[in-house]
């Protein structure tokens, strides 16, 4: 056997302990928490952001909380209580504000993360190492939802105790899956719109709309049936309405009903499902696109 | 180990680019189409450095996109390592690592340190295998000083290090390299250069760059491509030698040697000599300046009264091999 022989026998490809070893993977997990982390290390260095965290959601709460203590006397009115079955509107808008803040971020986090990307010039050195994208978006949410968590515990904590007011903790457990249930769906559209990033690369019009737009029919400061029957419609079709609802339900009255509860979630499970195919596959349309035209590099 | 495949293979690869400007967003005025790339097939056996010289806007960039899964081919393909790039696309970035010459391709808020294990990481490294993955590569940067600054205090040329070695974090047996030593001041592209010489010789590279002595000095051969194409394609050596297959020799002297005795020496094609104020000019032409120059300069450093003031062997440079298959100069 000549030398010639042995080489042919050998694999036609260069190893190295990491190839040999390297399988594609669906879903890495490793990626993602690395991904999130890196985010947050990088938000932490920007200090405006705890200003963002700690102030921001309360300064718009207050305006509302002030107009309608102005107009309904502290605490309550006897038409909000007839509309919605609640006796204190404080009480009511402020931990639908609680949910609200999860819902705006859950929406644009993952496109957020990516025009930062786009900005400091990352995007393509990330689309070059061979972590599932899907990685990457997953990562770009959680990191947000843990900087969002934190804005809305303070806005929470401190609003409640500006306005003197409490929540019940009986239905905590239920309250928690349902918020993540919510937030989970919210993230399949938070895919869409980091694809609309790739390719418009700035669609701020468009996102400044869409955002303004679902703070108008979320029940967040008003109960839902102060919407006209039509809004109403609208309302229901965004997934983040009947958590809303839900949530603020289980934590007012503290009571939980185990029917509601599966509706709800069967509700959002059912979002979950959608918001993540179409999600999934607008980003990968969007990565074709973007490939095709050869702007990944591009902001 | 000596592997059977090319590290490389490029199979008639070619993008149009079509770009339509709109007006109000929707309504298209105007489409146009760039072909970037006209149908390029290249293989590179495992181990070499592959050079890519050529003009601005010859399609460079466009083909490390390609390869690098950033920008899809119109048609044809690639296979790195052996794993196709539109196939396995996920196997091929494993193998190869990717220097895009740009020093925005960092996080400034990052420490170098960072920076690396970050990456590192994202190539599934376990945390403390990336620690030192990526001290070992800062420390060959000579950048391990500076490793825990945030990447925005650090000059431009410790950035570009830092985006170098990144490229090599996971080791992949191909690297890609989109103009390395871009904008880099001299002394950190020479260092580069030694680095990509001595220390990468076991790795696969295609290089591009506008700097033909850059490509002379790295490559084991080259692709001189325009407008998308390749027009030519050798050893550096091969390639100027079949635009002018002599080198010339130019001797400044102290005093005045007899020329004949130089026209008559081994390897000589022709030789002239001009002289002024006692000092002259030879100007010498063989197949190989540089064996010539050895043994003249030994030669007129025998003679009385003649002293060797300066000497140079004018090569035919590679762009004048460029400028001879397209009329067009590369650092216009
Ligand atoms: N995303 C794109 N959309 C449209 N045209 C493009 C795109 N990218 C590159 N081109 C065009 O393709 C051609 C090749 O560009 P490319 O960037 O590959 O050249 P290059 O050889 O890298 O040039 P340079 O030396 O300036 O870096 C150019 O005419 C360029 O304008
Ligand atoms: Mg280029």
């Amino acid at each position: 056997m000549t030398i010639a022989d042995t080489i042919s026998e050998e694999t036609p490809r260069a190893g190295s302990l990491y190839l040999d070893s390297f399988k594609p993977r669906l879903m890495d997990w490793t990626a993602a928490r690395v991904f999130a982390a890196k985010n947050l290390r990088i938000a932490m260095r920007y200090p405006a952001n705890f200003i963002i965290w700690g102030v921001m959601p309360l300064l718009w709460l207050a305006p509302y909380m002030l107009m309608m203590t102005a107009l309904g006397g502290p605490g309550t009115s006897t038409s909000f209580t007839e509309i919605s079955g609640f006796d204190n509107f404080v009480k009511f808008a402020i931990i639908g504000w609680f949910v609200f803040q999860y819902v705006e971020a859950s929406i644009w986090s993952v496109g957020n993360s990516f025009r930062h990307e786009q900005f400091s010039g990352t995007l393509e050195p990330l689309f070059v190492t061979p972590v599932p994208r899907i990685s990457i978006l997953i990562g770009a949410a959680l990191s947000d939802t843990v900087q969002t968590s934190i804005s809305a515990i303070v806005l929470l904590t401190t609003a409640s105790f500006l306005f003197g007011v409490s929540y019940a903790l009986t239905a905590i457990a239920p309250i928690i899956v349902l918020l993540l249930m919510m937030i989970l769906a919210l993230y399949g559209f938070g895919f869409m719109v980091a694809g609309m990033i790739l390719v418009f690369k700035d669609p701020s019009v468009l996102t400044q709309f869409v955002g303004t737009a679902l703070f108008t029919v979320s029940p967040v400061n008003y109960p839902l049936q102060a919407l006209p029957i039509q809004a109403r419609y609208v309302a229901y079709l965004v997934p983040s309405t009947i958590a809303i609802i839900i949530i603020r339900e289980l934590a007012i009255t503290g009571v939980f009903e185990i029917g509601q509860f599966l509706s709800a979630a069967a509700g959002l499970g059912t979002t979950i499902l959608f918001f993540w195919l179409v999600g999934i596959a607008s980003f990968r349309y969007a990565e074709r696109w973007t490939k095709n035209r050869g702007s990944m590099g591009g902001f | 180990m000596t592997l059977t495949v090319n590290a490389v293979e490029i199979e008639n690869l070619t993008k149009t680019f079509i770009s339509i400007r709109r007006r109000a967003i929707v309504i298209p005025v105007e489409k146009k189409r760039v072909e970037a790339l006209k149908g390029i097939s290249l293989d590179i056996p495992h181990g070499k450095v592959f050079g890519l010289l050529g003009p601005n806007g010859a399609g460079k960039t466009t083909l490390v996109k390609c390869l690098a899964t950033l920008v899809l081919p119109t048609s044809g393909t690639a296979r790195i390592n052996g794993y196709d790039i539109l196939q396995e696309s996920t196997h091929a970035r494993a193998s190869m690592g990717v220097c895009q010459g740009n020093e925005r391709s960092i996080y400034w808020k990052l420490s170098a340190r960072e920076n690396m294990i970050f990456f590192a990481k994202l190539y599934r490294m376990p945390h403390n295998e990336a620690k030192e993955r990526a001290d070992e590569l800062l420390g060959r940067m000579e950048l391990l000083e500076k490793a825990d600054e945030k990447a925005e205090k650090l000059s431009h040329g410790m950035r570009m290090k830092i985006v170098f070695a990144r490229a090599l974090i996971h080791d992949p047996p191909v690297l890609l390299f989109d103009e390395p030593t871009q904008g880099l001041d001299p002394t950190f592209a020479t260092d580069l250069r030694k680095y990509i010489r001595e220390k990468l010789s076991d790795k696969t590279i295609l290089l591009t760059t506008h700097y033909m002595h850059e490509a002379d000095l790295l490559c084991d051969k080259i692709a001189l491509i325009n407008e998308g194409e390749i027009k030519s394609f050798d050893t550096p050596k091969a390639l100027k030698k079949a635009v002018r297959d002599y080198d010339s020799l130019h001797i400044r002297v102290e005093g005045k040697p007899d020329i004949e005795t130089i026209k008559k020496m081994d390897s000589v094609m022709s030789a002239a000599i001009s002289s002024k104020d006692g000092h002259a000019e030879i100007v010498a032409t063989s197949h190989d300046g540089y064996e010539l120059a050895h043994r003249l300069l030994n030669h007129l450093h025998e003679l009385p009264g003649v002293r060797v003031e300066h000497f140079e062997v004018k090569e035919p440079t590679l762009d004048d091999v460029f400028l001879q298959l397209t009329g067009r100069r590369i650092e216009d």
